[in-house]
């Protein structure tokens, strides 16, 4: 289970930090800095539909490696129910699941 | 532009060096750096600090968790009430005034500092007999390498734990930090849980917890990344080169400089929300 869970972490992470990297060259090669970000959303719709995230556009594929390392700890969440499943742990695995459900609540709040 | 973004990832740096040198994560040090010096407002710099806080304690917690000092399942029982808490923190956080956060955030600055000023390396470990933990199966046991020997342990007041990781919860959530000084503290003085196991296990919380205010700061847009992605980068490198650093945990001289330092910080930070700077 450790292993696994420490493999799961470190895809996440460093593909995460591998992007931005490339990310903050373009940006110096770009210019392009806006310390008060002006888009404000109101709803999962309006910000996955607003004209700068779902459009192809250089502040969306900003938002990818933010969106890879939130998942992070969701991908560990779901990795830990398949294994106390797998080790029939029933009342982790209920345990487990009121966290990962806790996890898209908090996503869907918002909206 | 390019200068800003220079000077925003070797701030970043520093404050993941110091943050991992400390032990406390970087969060608590970058906000008050981009709202004092960089003139983020408060609510991006907090949404800045969570990133950050998650990518080093997925980093740092795919390197703990290889051991079996990790208690994994004291850790996931208890980020249901840390994740209430910082959905609620979350939610809050566009409840607030901007002068207000800065003030509540001085406050929990000034406590985590003297937390750190108290710090020992091990309490005085007394268990007693716990119904949850019993029924549950927490207890656990590790080999500590530095005393050559196999230490057993059995978490006490979990009970009281579940509080105390609410507040923790609630307070990453609102202030974008990995609160990681509260969390160690209570395994340590509540549940009476060794420290080894108490730090490892409090950055295995620390991305869960994270993760669902970040859900929430993402879709209201306080999450800025032309600031976010160098800030992360540079407490991700910063928190590497501290963990390699040499730091004798008894140097008090450095520790009580520190303290100093953000004392003043959360000072400066509280004039400002009464507008007197």
């Amino acid at each position: 289970m450790n292993i696994r869970l420490s493999n799961v972490l470190k895809i996440f992470t460093y593909l995460s930090i591998a992007i931005s990297i490339v990310l903050i060259f373009i940006m110096v090669l770009k210019g392009s800095v806006y310390t008060h970000f002006p888009y404000k959303y109101n709803s999962i719709e309006s910000f996955l539909y607003s004209n700068y995230i779902l459009h192809f556009n250089f502040t969306s594929i900003l938002f990818v490696p933010i969106i890879i390392i939130i998942l992070a700890p969701l991908a560990r969440v779901m990795l830990s129910i398949l294994e106390y499943i797998y080790e029939k742990n029933i009342k982790f695995v209920f345990i487990t699941l009121i966290v990962f459900s806790l996890l898209i609540i908090s996503l869907f709040l918002i909206s | 532009m390019e200068l800003f973004l220079i000077c925003l990832i070797f701030v970043s740096v520093i404050a993941g060096i110091i943050g991992s040198l400390f032990g406390i994560g970087g969060g608590i040090i970058i906000i008050p750096v981009l709202v004092l010096l960089f003139h983020v407002s408060i609510k991006e710099a907090i949404g800045a600090s969570i990133i950050s806080v998650i990518v080093t304690s997925s980093a740092a917690a795919s390197v703990y968790i290889k051991s079996d000092v990790v208690n994994f399942k004291l850790g996931m029982l208890l980020e249901i009430f840390t994740v209430l808490g910082a959905i609620t923190g979350a939610l809050l956080l566009g409840v607030f005034n901007p002068k207000v956060l800065l003030i509540i955030f001085s406050c929990v600055l000034i406590t985590s500092s003297f937390f750190i000023l108290a710090k020992k390396k091990n309490s005085n470990l007394h268990y007693e007999e716990d119904r949850i933990s019993k029924y549950l199966s927490l207890n656990s046991q590790y080999y500590d390498e530095s005393d050559n020997k196999i230490v057993k342990y059995q978490p006490s007041h979990v009970s009281y734990g579940f509080i105390s990781m609410y507040v923790a919860g609630l307070i990453s959530g609102l202030l974008g930090i990995g609160s990681g000084v509260f969390k160690v503290t209570s395994f340590d003085s509540i549940m009476k849980i060794p420290m080894k196991v108490s730090t490892t296990t409090s950055n295995f919380m620390i991305g869960v917890t994270a993760c669902a205010s970040a859900f929430i700061y993402l879709v209201r847009g306080y999450i800025n990344p032309y600031i976010t992605i160098p800030v992360a980068i540079g407490i991700f490198f910063g928190a590497i080169i501290g963990t390699k650093m040499l730091y004798k945990q008894h140097d008090n001289t450095l520790k009580h400089i520190f303290f100093v330092i953000l004392i003043a910080i959360a000072l400066e930070m509280i004039f400002r929300a009464f507008g007197i700077l």
